[in-house]
């Protein structure tokens, strides 16, 4: 892991000073060594996309160089060990890395380099200091100060160097806060005020339950590790009967063995928020790699016919919100939530500058107060003019609640009768009608041109490599814009058409190999995009690859 | 209890029994009726918590009903959890939950309905079939041994065990109190029980012959005499009684996040602001 803590103090420092930062992180399914790297942007203005091509190499562990370089434009200067090569080649900057970490402290060889980066980039090395004290902390002083020397002796060789190239221009944007989408993700679960997370580790969802998990004490959050998936979900159900929020995070894998349980929160009412951090499959698929591959899953597993809202966040900002609205909508319309996010969104560091608490989203619906005189059990289950019934929470008041997986009378108990089924369950599948008040149609990047000749569509992770792309094209003269969904189950569909059909050309992009949401702009609204652009091999979209691939398409 | 016109068991099925012993028991020890959730799965005695009637009820998935009564405990211990369900429910689709309620030692207490049948689907073999019980699907008889629920619950270190047949109603009702009364975690009751209907051959007089009353000086606080009183077979009878129980810690009671408020009271107070999120990432590094 020595690469990310470069890039996660990086990320931190260049975000406080007022930089905007993207992260990459890629790499394998093992716990030490492989082929691991991470891409940072940093930008004066906005980091929407990482390009596939650096400026600046730094390179840990020089027997992979022979590969990377080749691909390497002559220009990118590469800083690496060498002391531990032959022939230095033309790019590689003169730097015995070695030989510059005080003996003993071969472990802090990474902060080593990220000292020779904010020496490059002509950033004090004092403004280091904080973030490596508070990365390091929890190891103790001497591991403190022993990766405070590295970083100053890494610093000091580079700042030497001659040419201020490469110096980082001033920034002038307020301080922001470097996130990764599962930390938003997290932050939003408790700003909704979950109550009990159940889960079962499994990549890339694993952080969501031990960043709940380091709040546990402090916040009053119950984190179960549970035996399995379908346990998982089955405690969070429990819990959201007794009266609290729950949720549980997972990837496909894990959420294909709670499908059962989805079905069963939607028949007993039960709201529970279900969080899919996409990886490619099919099966194991591809553990530590990125994907939108479980569109069409989310927006239909579970057996039977039932309600369900599928929120799609594009950005850490957008997953914090998404976090607190699908609690809000599962209690509000008592429903199944999914939040789709992917390996990309979970694992990659952005500059965050506005993070939404929405007071409103921390309605209960709950029934604290009951009628009745003697405890007996309530209509749960009763249908009303708002189409959801009353939620009480049992043990609270004299209402005995019964919660049921058949269909059920309204006191939530076994049922054949025709009637009462027909009602049940036509309440259960109409309340996504209802629903569509509280969603949000996808944002449209820019005002005008209302009617472009080129509309880009996406959901989810891919929001800042289309919109880094839409920036482009309209650089160069094209009329361009964004559309993108962060919210795709229930919409209004009818005023999402109006706003597809305003496009001359339309270009789906999406991070798997059929166009999934290109599939349910089809069977919507029979509106089939113009072009879709794909990419399927575990891997996220590049700024300028994919610039390029809509340029090819695009007049 | 609701009338048994709207009952779905068969005329002298064993749940019955149960079923009645439960409601006075339940109404002697937890006069209140807020004061417990009862949770079942799916299968015929799964049903019961339907019909008792004037309880909070969770009626869920088939095998899933130990994970559910799980979280109702960890959202809101001072709610009792009672779980009813066969040996279908808790020992197939459900043993992986089963053994790992066990492991945690939550509040939970288990009564587990043991006819060696699937009932609803009319007859197939359950865990806890003999072997060479001749069903509708075994029909060159049951090759596999029986999972025995004690022995195994023992072995993943259960804190309470009893075993009990609705053979002998002033037993039953002994035992079901008893295991109610137990406050230090999970808690076990095997009942063994009749199916009229496809099990025949374990009738009440069979269940009345072939089962006696655990040694009276068995000690009561020894796992290790606990496992092989479950195991054992005096004179080629199935004892009956309290076999293990031991006061523990029960998982809920040791858990930071759970102090004196449950997480339903902390819930219903929950408020969030901006405040509170700076706080949160305050720990973090700030701008030098």
């Amino acid at each position: 892991m020595g690469i990310q803590s470069v890039a996660t103090v990086a990320a931190g420092l260049f975000s406080s000073l007022g930089y905007r930062v993207r992260v990459l992180n890629d790499f394998e399914s093992r716990i030490v060594g492989g082929y691991t790297f991470t891409q940072m942007l940093v930008s004066t203005g906005q980091a929407l996309c990482v390009p596939s091509l650096p400026d600046l190499v730094f390179c840990i562990a020089p027997s992979v160089l022979p590969t990377d370089l080749a691909s390497l434009p002559a220009e990118t200067l590469v800083f690496t060990d060498t002391a531990k090569l032959g022939a230095v080649p033309a790019n590689v900057v003169p730097f015995p890395a070695s030989t510059l970490l005080p003996p003993g402290q071969r472990r802090a060889e990474n902060m080593l380099y990220l000292g020779a980066m904010a020496g490059i980039l002509r950033i004090a090395v004092d403004a280091l200091a904080p973030f490596i004290a508070s990365r390091f902390a929890r190891k103790g002083d001497a591991v403190v100060q022993a990766n405070l020397a590295a970083c100053r002796a890494g610093h000091a060789h580079a700042a030497s160097l001659a040419g201020d190239d490469l110096a980082l221009a001033q920034a002038s944007l307020p301080p922001g806060r470097a996130l990764s989408g599962n930390e938003a993700l997290t932050l939003g679960a408790v700003a909704a005020g979950v109550g009990l997370y159940a889960g079962y580790p499994m990549s890339p969802a694993t952080s969501i339950m031990e960043g709940l998990a380091r709040l546990s004490a402090q916040r009053g959050i119950f984190v179960e590790q549970a035996e399995d998936e379908i346990a998982a979900a089955n405690i969070a159900l429990g819990a959201a009967y007794a009266g609290v929020r729950a949720m549980t995070a997972t990837s496909g894998g894990g959420l294909s063995l709670m499908t059962e349980t989805v079905s069963m929160a939607a028949i007993a009412e039960l709201p529970v928020v279900f969080v899919n951090v996409q990886r490619p499959g099919p099966a194991t698929g591809l553990a530590t790699r990125t994907a939108q591959g479980d569109l069409s899953m989310v927006l239909s597993m579970g057996h039977g016919e039932f309600s369900r809202a599928v929120l799609t966040p594009g950005t850490p900002e957008r997953a914090f919100v998404a976090a607190q609205k699908a609690f809000y909508l599962a209690e509000k319309y008592q429903v199944p939530v999914f939040l789709l996010s992917d390996q990309h969104l979970a694992d990659s560091l952005v500059t965050c500058t506005g993070l939404e608490v929405v007071p409103r989203f921390q309605e209960r619906f709950l029934k604290t107060t009951s009628d009745l005189e003697e405890p007996s059990q309530v209509r749960r289950y009763l249908d009303t003019p708002a189409g959801v019934p009353p939620r009480p929470v049992p043990g609270l008041t004299n209402d005995l609640v019964v919660a049921d997986s058949h269909v059920h009378d309204e006191l939530g108990h076994i049922t054949e009768d025709p009637e009462v089924s027909g009602r049940l369950l036509a309440r259960l599948a109409g309340k996504e009608r209802r629903m569509v008040a509280d969603m949000d149609l996808p944002e449209v990047a820019f005002d005008q041109p209302a009617s472009p000749d080129v509309l880009l569509i996406g959901w989810g992770s891919t929001h800042g490599a289309l919109r880094h792309a839409t920036v482009r094209l309209r650089e160069s003269g094209l009329s361009a814009n964004h559309l993108h969904f962060h919210e795709l189950h229930p919409l209004d569909w009818p005023r999402v058409a109006e706003m597809l059909r305003a496009a001359r050309t339309t270009v789906c992009v999406e991070n798997n190999a059929t166009g999934q949401l290109a599939r349910l702009l089809r069977s919507e609204i029979c509106f089939n995009p113009t072009h879709t652009v794909l990419r399927w091999d575990g891997r996220p979209f590049y700024a300028d690859r994919l610039l390029d691939a809509i340029r090819r398409l695009a007049p | 209890m609701i009338d048994r016109h709207h009952m779905t068991w068969c005329p002298g099925c064993g749940n019955f029994a149960i079923l009645k012993t439960a409601h006075e028991v339940l109404s002697e020890l937890l006069p209140d009726p807020r004061s417990y959730v009862v949770v079942g799965g799916i299968g015929q005695a799964a049903k019961l918590p339907h019909y008792l009637s004037r309880c909070n009820a969770f009626s869920g998935l088939h095998g899933r009903a130990t994970a559910n009564a799980v979280g109702i405990r960890l959202a809101n211990p001072k709610l009792r959890v009672i779980l009813f369900s066969g040996d279908g429910d808790l020992l197939a689709e459900g043993g992986n939950h089963f053994l790992h309620a066990i492991r945690r030692n939550i509040g939970i207490a288990c009564f587990l309905h043991d006819n060696q049948v699937y009932g609803l689907t009319r007859g197939q073999a359950s865990p806890t079939a003999w072997s060479g019980m001749s069903t509708t699907v075994h029909t060159l008889g049951v090759a596999a041994r029986p999972y025995d629920p004690l022995v195994m619950a023992l072995a993943a270190g259960v804190r309470f065990a009893a075993r009990t047949t609705v053979a002998d109603l002033g037993h039953l009702r002994e035992t079901l109190a008893e295991t109610l009364r137990f406050g230090s975690g999970f808690a076990l009751c095997q009942i063994l029980q009749t199916c009229p209907s496809f099990n025949k051959e374990r009738s009440v007089a069979w269940y009345k012959e072939h089962t006696t009353a655990l040694d009276p000086g068995h000690d009561l606080a020894d796992p290790d005499r606990a496992l092989a009183a479950a195991r054992s077979l005096p004179g080629g009878k199935i004892p009956l009684g309290v076999f293990y129980r031991s006061e523990a810690t029960a998982y809920e009671q040791s858990h930071p996040a759970l102090g004196p408020q449950t997480l339903v009271e902390r819930g219903l107070a929950h408020r969030f602001t901006g405040q509170d999120l700076e706080e949160l990432l305050s720990p973090e590094v700030s701008a030098p």
